[in-house]
């Protein structure tokens, strides 16, 4: 008897562990196809309840712009921006992440952070920033070059504060320092533009200023609940939403409407360029990054950086 | 001759009973000072200026496809909800001077702010008694939000309502967002903002959900 007792505890306990080893290589799969349905970790999925917990603890948004386009494979994630909105406090954090950051890619070894996007898209882009930040977000919202433009467009352009002139052929920036209208296209070319000092730096900088002044242009025409719903009609034609439903992300825009864009800080995570073997890269610098992420996740704010 | 003196009575009689309904039903007597005689009267008319809260436009934004007008059935039992708000909370407390049931067309977060803090935004009350009220202008217009399954999940009513009571001007303006609950849209939060001159004399007031 004691005998078989033995023999039915094994095989148990092995069915656990093969059951355990099927489950992570399931995960692992899922991770690695592109196409797979999305689970950003620890959000309720699309159309799930309204959730309150969005108005008043604080929140993280992954914003996500993608270099995708007709005749291109395996988009990559040109603009990634880590977002911490805290209602409570009406204060906000934009965290630039430079997209050629090195950083280590969940089942894909050490690469540049925008190729998390082309090998495991949302999901796995989303891993990948916790792994680096710590910070789980709620929300990722995705763009491309034709969504980015037909927004600002949509919206009639945007003001944007050029620090330094430029002029490059390659993404066609051409403005003088100071505030430019900017349609469309100009503002695209503005948030691709690297041949600058510091390339990959500025231009993530670049980025998080664009967002800031779209929300101050937002913000200062209306925060009407019908016209932030008119804003929504336009950002549905040009993003791309994950974990949240059509009502929370209404719910979440008023929110981000509602914090003065004075309390908003735009800032690059600490980092500095570098080269790997032939590769440009951007390495965080430790520990100032380590202690800038826990600064971010405990509250949206910082408060030491 | 008789006959003719009979029936001559009878049309007289007839058009002056005509006249009486025709002149109350036109508000041809005075504003002031009737309500607390005639209150039947008075609360007959409350229906009249609810009609003229109308909508002014209305349209659905939706992630599946673009703005498009909102479908006509939700809109009209959203406009009752509103039309149900604006009966009890202005044209009962101006014309009957208490004010109506709002209970049925809010959320119960939203009731105890509009009953509380936000009384003087959302209720006409401590003004004259009118016998009559005018809607000068009562629009609403609608905004839904659908949701991935392609139903309402919420409306914005964007309300701008002018009305005189007899020496009282309000005019008041703000945002509505009603929700479904047990098939009915009702209010769960509100933004308003109120102007009443009276006199010469004009205050503002305003309430707001969090």
């Amino acid at each position: 008897v004691i005998r078989v007792i033995r023999v039915i505890r094994t095989l148990v306990a092995g069915l656990v562990l093969a059951q355990l080893a099927l489950g992570a290589w399931a995960v692992d799969m899922a991770r690695d196809r592109r196409d797979a349905p999305v689970q950003i970790y620890g959000v309720a999925p699309q159309g799930a309840a309204v959730r309150d917990d969005l108005l008043t603890t604080p929140t993280f948004v992954l914003l996500v712009g993608s270099d995708e386009r007709a005749g291109l494979d395996g988009a990559r994630a040109d603009a990634l921006h880590l977002v911490g909105l805290n209602p409570a406090l009406g204060r906000a954090t934009i965290a630039d992440i430079p997209r050629d950051t090195w950083v280590d890619i969940p089942g894909h070894g050490q690469q540049r952070i925008n190729d998390a996007y082309a090998q495991g898209g949302v999901g796995l882009l989303a891993e990948t920033v916790f792994r680096l930040t710590g910070v789980r977000p709620s929300v990722v919202i995705t763009t491309t070059f034709g969504g980015f433009t037909g927004m600002v467009d949509a919206l009639g352009g945007i003001d944007v504060h050029v620090n330094e002139p430029m002029d490059d052929v390659f993404s066609g920036a051409k403005f003088p320092a100071g505030v430019v209208h900017m349609d469309g296209g100009q503002a695209l070319a503005f948030s691709r533009n690297r041949h600058i000092k510091d390339g990959d730096l500025v231009r993530t900088a670049n980025q998080g200023q664009l967002i800031v002044h779209a929300l101050a242009s937002l913000r200062a025409r209306s925060t009407r609940p019908t016209d932030v719903l008119g804003y929504l009609d336009t950002l549905f034609r040009g993003v791309a939403v994950h974990g949240v439903g059509p009502v929370d992300l209404y719910r979440l825009g008023r929110t981000a409407l509602a914090i003065d864009p004075a309390n908003i800080r735009n800032i690059t995570v600490p980092s500095e360029i570098g080269m790997k073997g032939r590769l440009s890269v951007v390495f965080v610098h430790l520990p100032d990054a380590t202690s800038f992420f826990q600064d971010l996740a405990d509250d949206g704010v910082l408060q030491s950086h | 001759v008789r006959r003719r003196s009979k029936g001559s009575v009878a049309a007289a009689a007839l058009a002056l009973l005509l006249l009486l309904v025709v002149c109350a039903g036109a508000g041809c007597s005075d504003d002031h000072g009737r309500a607390a005689k005639k209150p039947e009267l008075t609360s007959q008319r409350i229906e009249l200026p609810s009609g003229q809260i109308k909508l002014a436009g209305a349209d659905v934004v939706s992630p599946a496809q673009p703005l498009r007008p909102l479908d006509g059935a939700v809109a009209e039992q959203v406009l009752q909800s509103v039309r149900t708000l604006f009966t009890a909370a202005s044209a009962e407390p101006l014309v009957k001077g208490r004010a109506g049931e709002i209970a049925p067309v809010l959320t119960p977060d939203a009731l105890a702010a509009a009953v509380g803090n936000d009384r003087g935004a959302i209720f006409d009350e401590g003004l004259p008694v009118v016998t009559r009220l005018r809607v000068r202008k009562g629009e609403v217009r609608l905004r839904a939000l659908e949701n991935e399954a392609g139903a309402p999940a919420l409306v914005v009513a964007a309300i701008d309502w002018q009305l005189v009571a007899g020496d009282a001007r309000i005019h008041r303006v703000g945002d509505l967002t009603l929700v479904p609950l047990d098939g009915r849209w009702v209010i769960d939060r509100y933004s308003v903002f109120v102007t009443r001159t009276v006199k010469g004399e004009t205050t503002t007031t305003t309430g707001a959900t969090s």
